[in-house]
C-alpha cells in the first residue's frame, strides 16, 4: 500500500490497514435488502461486484458494463492513491447514462454493500453521464458488515445545462476502511448539489474533485460527519474553477466525540481566465470530548482576476451558555447536549434540496446521539 | 415559598453575595433593585444553578427543599424559572422543538405524562399570540437574529408556557419599549396567583407601575440593605441609589 505517504495523507493514517491480509472476494449470490425509500431505480454493488438482478432503471436511464471513459486520475486530484488502488484491483465497472427529459418522482439509489466475513479488498467503479439538459437525483449509500477495504471511484459527467442532486450516506461497518473518489466534471450552465453524511467506517476518506468548466456552472457541497471512538473521517476536496463565471460553495460540519479524528482539506483552484469566479468554503467542527481532534487545511490557488473567494474554519466545544440556558428550562444535560449537536448540523441538512433522505439522515443523527449518550461522552 | 438564608456566593474566588436574606411568600411579587455591581445577576444565576456561581455559605429553600447543589434542570423541575437578562441564541434549534422538549422534560421529572404534539402546538400558539409573537418567529431558531425586545418577549413566553412556582425575572424590562413592556407586564400579571411568586430584578420604576410589587428590596455590596413596600421604589426613583445607600 504505497503512495499514501503523500502530503495530502498527512492526517489520515492508513497504516493499520497494512497489517491486514486482504483477500479478493468471490462473486456470490448475495441477498440484497430492499431500498428504505421509494426509488425510481437502483444500482447495487455487492463486495465490488455489480448485482444485476437487484438493479433496475427507469425509462431514460441505461447502463453499460465495462465501458469506462478514461479519465486521467492524478492530473487534477490531490493525489491518485485511491484511483491507483482501484485500477490495480478493479472489479466491476459500470457506466450509467441519463438522457434529457427524465424527471422521475423518486430518486435513484446507488448502493455499495460491503460484507467481509474475512477481510476483503473491494474496487468497484461507476461512471454517470448526465446528457445535455438532463437531471438526476440520486442517493449513494455505503453500508455492510465485517472488515473491508474499499477503493471506489465514481465519475460524474454533467453535460451543459444538466443538473445533479447527490446525497451520500456513508454508514459503513465499524471495521471498514472506505476510500472513495468522486470525480465531477460540470459543464457550462450545469449544476451539482452534493450532501454528504458520514457516521460509518473505522477510517474513511472521501476525495471530491470537481471541475467547473464553463459559465454559470455551479457546485454546492454540504457535508456533515458525526464520528466517535477512534473513527477517522477525512473529506478532501479540490474545486477547480476552469472557466469564467462559475460558482461553488462548500459547507462542512464535523462533530467529534471520543478520540475521533476529523479531517477537512479543501482546495480551491481558480485557473487563469476564470474571471467572475465566486467560491466559498466554510468548515466548522464541534469537539465533544478532550480526546477528539479536527484538522482543517484550506488551500486557495487563485490565478485569475475579479475573483470572489472566501474561506473560514472554526473548531470549538459546546457553548456553555447555551447548555445552561437549555438546562435552566428543565432539559436534562444529556438531552440538552443532543439538541445543541442536532442544531449544529441541521442547518446544513435543511439546505440540501433532496428531501427523500432527510428523515433517514435525521434518524441516523438521533441514533448517533443516543449511542453517544450511552457511552456518556 | 422561597427562603434565602445568609447566602454567600463566590464567582472566580471573589465573594459577590455576602450574607443575603430574603423571604418570599406564596403569591407575592418581590423586587430587587440596586446599583450596578451589587450582585443582582449573581443572585439570579446562583438561584438557577449556573456553573461558576458557588454557594460558599447559607441556603436557598424552595417550598422547603434546598436548591443548593442541585443541577439547573432539577431546580427547574422543582419549580424555578429564570428569565435571562441576556437570552442565549441557539442556532439550529427551533422554538417549537425547544419549548416542547422543555415542557415534556419538566412533566417527566414531575411524573406526569408527555403532552401530545397537537395540544402543545395549540397552547404555544395561543400564548405566543397574547405576547405579540408571530408564528413566523416561532418557526425560527431560538433567539437567533432576534432583537433585544423580541428576546425578552420570548422569555415571557417561556414563563407562561412552563408555569413555574417561582419566576426570577432578571431585568426583563431592559431593552423593551413601553408598548412591549406593557405586553410583558400583562403576561406576568395574568400569571399572578396564590400559588406563584415572582422575584423581579430591575433598575427602573417604570416596570413597577405596571406590575405592582408587594415588597421592594435594595441590594448593595452583596446584602439587602433596606426593604419596604412599593413606596421604597418611589423613594429610590426620587433620590437615586446614592441617596438611599448612603
Amino acid at each position: 500500500m504505497k503512495g499514501a505517504g503523500a502530503e495530502s495523507w498527512k492526517y489520515t493514517n492508513l497504516a493499520p490497514a497494512h497489517s491486514v491480509a486482504w483477500a479478493v472476494p468471490d462473486r456470490g449470490a448475495p441477498a440484497i435488502p430492499p431500498a428504505p425509500h421509494p426509488v425510481c431505480g437502483r444500482i447495487v454493488f455487492h463486495n465490488g461486484f455489480f448485482v444485476e438482478n437487484a438493479s433496475f432503471l427507469p425509462k431514460g436511464m441505461r447502463f453499460t458494463q465495462d465501458i469506462h471513459r478514461s479519465m486521467p486520475a492524478g492530473k487534477d486530484e490531490p493525489d491518485s492513491f485511491i484511483a491507483d488502488m482501484n485500477a490495480a484491483h478493479r472489479q466491476d465497472s459500470l457506466t450509467l447514462t441519463v438522457s434529457a427529459g427524465v424527471g422521475a418522482r423518486d430518486p435513484l439509489e446507488i448502493v455499495f454493500l460491503a460484507q467481509g466475513e474475512t477481510p476483503l479488498r473491494l474496487a468497484p467503479r461507476l461512471s454517470i453521464v448526465c446528457e445535455t439538459g438532463a437531471s438526476l437525483r440520486f442517493i449513494e449509500r455505503h453500508e455492510g458488515a465485517g472488515t473491508t477495504l474499499s477503493a471506489i471511484c465514481v465519475f460524474l459527467d454533467l453535460r451543459a445545462g444538466s443538473c445533479v442532486d447527490h446525497v451520500r450516506i456513508q454508514g459503513a461497518a465499524n471495521a471498514a476502511y472506505l476510500l472513495e473518489t468522486t470525480h465531477i466534471h460540470i459543464d457550462s450552465g450545469a449544476s451539482y448539489t452534493g450532501f454528504y453524511y458520514t457516521d460509518g467506517a473505522r477510517l474513511s476518506r472521501h476525495q471530491v474533485c470537481a471541475t467547473l468548466d464553463g459559465p454559470r456552472a455551479q457546485a454546492q457541497i454540504g457535508a456533515v460527519a458525526l464520528l466517535r471512538a477512534t473513527q477517522t473521517g477525512d473529506l478532501t476536496t479540490t474545486i477547480r474553477h476552469a472557466g469564467p463565471g462559475a460558482r461553488s460553495s462548500q459547507s462542512v460540519r464535523t462533530v467529534l466525540g471520543g478520540r475521533a479524528r476529523g479531517i477537512y482539506q479543501g482546495r480551491i483552484e481558480v485557473a487563469p481566465g476564470a474571471d467572475g469566479t465566486d467560491a466559498r468554503q466554510q468548515s466548522r467542527a464541534l469537539l465533544l470530548s478532550e480526546g477528539a481532534e479536527m484538522d482543517t487545511k484550506p488551500e486557495l490557488n487563485i490565478l485569475a482576476d475579479d475573483v470572489k473567494c472566501t474561506h473560514g474554519a472554526a473548531t470549538g466545544s459546546l457553548d456553555a451558555g447555551a447548555l445552561f440556558y437549555l438546562r435552566s428550562r428543565g432539559i436534562p444535560e444529556i438531552q440538552a447536549r443532543g439538541l445543541l449537536v442536532e442544531g449544529f448540523v441541521s442547518a446544513l441538512l435543511d439546505e440540501s434540496p433532496e428531501q427523500a433522505a432527510h428523515a433517514e439522515i435525521r434518524a441516523r443523527i438521533e441514533r448517533w446521539l443516543g449511542a453517544e449518550r450511552e457511552i456518556g461522552s | 415559598m422561597l427562603t434565602i438564608k445568609n447566602l454567600h456566593v463566590g464567582v472566580s474566588g471573589k465573594d459577590i453575595l455576602k450574607g443575603l436574606d430574603l423571604n418570599i411568600g406564596p403569591g407575592e411579587v418581590h423586587v430587587i433593585m440596586g446599583p450596578n455591581g451589587a450582585g443582582k445577576s449573581t443572585l439570579a444565576y446562583a438561584l438557577a444553578g449556573r456553573e461558576g456561581y458557588d454557594v460558599t455559605q447559607g441556603d436557598v429553600l424552595l417550598d422547603g427543599q434546598s436548591l443548593v447543589g442541585m443541577e439547573p434542570e432539577a431546580r427547574a423541575a422543582a419549580g424555578l424559572f429564570l428569565a435571562f437578562q441576556y437570552p442565549v441564541e441557539i442556532p439550529g434549534v427551533l422554538w417549537s422543538t425547544f419549548l416542547k422538549t422543555a415542557v415534556n422534560a419538566l412533566r417527566k421529572a414531575r411524573g406526569q405524562t408527555e403532552i401530545d404534539a397537537l395540544g402543545f402546538l395549540k397552547m404555544m400558539k395561543a400564548r405566543a399570540e397574547a405576547l405579540g409573537i408571530s408564528d413566523d418567529m416561532l418557526k425560527r431558531a431560538v433567539n437567533v437574529g432576534f432583537s433585544g425586545g423580541e428576546k425578552k418577549r420570548c422569555e415571557a413566553l417561556q414563563l407562561s408556557i412552563l408555569e413555574p412556582r417561582l419566576a426570577v425575572l432578571d431585568e426583563t424590562d431592559s431593552g423593551l419599549d413601553i408598548d412591549a413592556m406593557k405586553i410583558v407586564a400583562g403576561a406576568v400579571n395574568a400569571l399572578r396567583g396564590p400559588q406563584r411568586s415572582f422575584l423581579m430584578i430591575t433598575h427602573y420604576q417604570k416596570l413597577l407601575d405596571l406590575i405592582a410589587p408587594d415588597r421592594v428590596h435594595i441590594l448593595s455590596g452583596g446584602k439587602i440593605i433596606r426593604s419596604g413596600g412599593p413606596e421604597l421604589a418611589q423613594h429610590l426613583e426620587e433620590k437615586g441609589f446614592a441617596g438611599v445607600v448612603a
